[in-house]
């Protein structure tokens, strides 16, 4: 055979070794039992898949398994089967055939997945042209919840606003407060708001009506959260009310702090109060008599901004440090210093918290060793004080004074582009908040000099998903 | 000697091989618990050829002193997710797609939980990466869409994930 091969020519040797090749070769997905055959592509990634769909009709017969496409689902912590209705596309479904949408792919998972990373293409670089919503004239809009479906605005001209996110139609003005609204929840038909007037109401959003004005503070009411029917208020007066909504009552006054109540969290069991007495406290409002579990000391400012997962409670502070306490025993676990100025927004994910500061800059940290794991310095960060930030799936999302909104990688820090740039960024343009949905990103914008006008800003990452 | 076993291959060919190196597969296992751990018995694995069963024994030998794995350890299932094939097994696992074909069937056959999944994953490495023309080269794979439906699969499958 040696010979053979010496004395054949160059052509014939390639003529022979395609003929021996493939029965070195074997079609695995196809020969294989189908559990095995899963078992090997349940090691693919999502874009391997959608390849491997693409070779023939066995593999895709396997390849487009829900089972496998499910826990790719759950690998990606989608743990919801969202499969698109194909007139919520209307807008690019005049334009191509439903082929297109992924009618045709048979696996509910796998349209889940594929319409999430379309979704999240658009996000990286869709262009994407924001709905104005105009309204409150040119005062500051102080606070803003968003549900997906709903928006909801609260402001300093003493109002609240009820948006439509899908057509950005203002629905209702929520008007009763006497004063400058600071903070507002909402769940289902609830709203409920605090204003300077010392007073929360309770609203129906779907009416728009006040269903009841709930009094009892001595001061501006600053801050709230809303767990299950109880909602927890701060105040000025340097007291917290926990109010139960079904019966509209105050059930409890938390009496403990030396100063204005700046922030609160609320897990239904614990409340967690952070104030500008320097110090945190976490209460027990379930428990009859002496609420105050413990006392956190070792900030040396005011605490302005709060997270607490039930375990850990986070505290930012005016003193630039952010610090992490076991919320059992109420010890300091770590200090987390880098910063150099107030700390306005945090959040928690698992043990990875993410902070904005009125230093310009954001930080990713491990609440569990309490280092830090980055800082998003890049040469397109912020140039001015973070208002606001949200983590978003693989993204974290930010805005600040300099009157951008811009998208990060949550995983490598790195920056990917300014979501929101305003024209009037140079001359008092600002972004004052920012909440964002998997589909939707909702900012409140203006400025405190008139150079821009007083808005919000959707932008919708889902229509042109396709 | 005591200690080992005589496996028996498909074209009856014997093999000798220790206890606790073929104790990793658990149908061998449970074989030996039912026919008794006796030196003079062969156990038949009919299965498996002389050459597959010899390079099964090859892994075996190397994961002797492997922690035993536990199935039902959430913690398991996701290092089995996120973690690469060892180098020793990549570099055994090195072979032609006919042997690494039949190495699967015997370690299913057999149930030996981390050879299946090494083996497994070596063939997912294969087509990680590559484009579907690149896969039918790869495994010799007859396109057997027609044209209507390639543009149609192709449509659908689109993958928009940006970078």
């Amino acid at each position: 055979l040696e010979r053979l091969i010496d004395n054949s020519t160059h052509k014939n040797i390639r003529f022979m070794r395609d003929v021996i090749e493939p029965r070195f070769q074997r079609d695995f997905i196809s020969l294989l039992p189908p559990e095995l055959a899963l078992h090997v592509l349940s090691k693919l990634e999502p874009k391997d898949l959608v390849s491997a769909t693409q070779t023939c009709r066995t593999w895709r017969q396997l390849a487009d398994d829900n089972t496998i496409w499910r826990q790719k689902c759950l690998e990606e912590n989608v743990k919801e089967c969202s499969t698109p209705i194909l007139k919520q596309y209307k807008s690019w479904a005049k334009t191509r055939t439903p082929e297109i949408v992924g009618e045709n792919i048979h696996s509910p998972w796998k349209k889940t997945i594929m319409r999430k990373k379309r979704i999240e293409k658009v996000w990286i670089e869709g262009d994407v042209t924001p709905l104005e919503l105009v309204g409150h004239d040119d005062h500051v809009v102080t606070c803003l919840q968003f549900d997906g479906q709903r928006i909801v605005s609260g402001s300093d001209d003493s109002t609240l606003k009820v948006w439509n996110a899908k057509t950005g139609h203002c629905q209702s003005t929520l008007i009763g407060h006497t004063g400058g609204v600071w903070c507002l929840e909402m769940k289902d038909d609830w709203i409920v708001s605090g204003s300077t007037d010392r007073t929360l109401r309770v609203w129906s959003a779907e009416t728009g009506k006040c269903i009841e004005t709930l009094y009892g503070h001595c001061s501006t009411v600053r801050c709230m959260a809303l767990s299950g029917n109880q909602v927890v208020s701060g105040s000025r007066d340097n007291t917290l009310r926990v109010w139960d909504l079904t019966t509209l009552k105050c059930t409890a006054v938390l009496v403990g702090h030396f100063a204005a109540v700046r922030c609160v969290c609320f897990d239904g069991k614990k409340i967690v109060s952070g104030s500008y007495d320097n110090t945190v406290k976490i209460w027990d409002p379930n428990q009859a008599g002496n609420k105050l579990l413990h006392t956190l000391q070792g900030h040396t400012m005011r605490v302005y901004s709060l997270q607490f997962d039930g375990k850990h409670v986070v505290s930012g502070s005016l003193d630039t440090n952010i610090m992490v306490w076991d919320a059992d025993t109420g010890t300091l676990l770590h200090t987390l210093v880098g910063h150099q100025s107030l700390t306005s927004g945090m959040e928690l994910r698992g043990k990875t918290l993410v902070s904005g500061n009125a230093d310009s800059f954001v930080k990713i940290w491990d609440i569990e060793t309490g280092l830090l794991v980055r800082t998003l310095d890049d040469k397109n960060k912020h140039s001015s004080a973070v208002t606001s930030l949200q983590y978003c799936g693989k993204f974290i999302v930010t805005s600040s004074d300099d009157g951008t909104v811009k998208l990060w990688n949550a995983e490598t820090g790195e920056w990917i582009r300014d979501l929101v740039s305003l024209d009037t960024r140079q001359t008092g343009g600002v972004v004052w908040r920012i909440k964002a949905s998997e589909t939707k990103l909702v900012c409140a914008v203006g400025s405190r000099n008139g150079t821009e006008l007083t808005k919000l800003l959707v932008l919708n990452f889902d229509d042109l998903a396709a | 000697m005591p200690g080992l076993v005589t496996l028996v291959s498909q074209d009856n060919q014997k093999i000798e091989v220790e206890l606790n190196v073929i104790r990793q597969s658990k149908v061998i296992s449970g074989m030996l618990q039912d026919l008794g751990e006796d030196e003079d018995t062969e156990y038949p694995i009919p299965n498996v050829s002389h050459a597959i069963l010899k390079k099964i024994i090859e892994w075996c030998e190397e994961h002797k002193d492997d922690a035993p794995i536990d199935d039902e350890d959430p913690n398991y299932q996701e290092k089995k997710r996120t973690q690469e094939v060892p180098r020793w097994d990549a570099e055994f696992l090195k072979v032609d797609q006919g042997t690494l074909f039949e190495i699967i069937l015997a370690a299913n056959y057999l149930d030996i939980g981390r050879l299946l999944d090494f083996a497994c994953m070596t063939v997912a490495d294969q087509i990680r990466g590559k484009t579907p023309e690149e896969i039918r080269k790869h495994f010799n794979i007859k396109n057997d869409f027609t044209e209507e439906e390639m543009e149609q699969i192709k449509k659908e499958n689109e993958w928009c994930e940006g970078n």
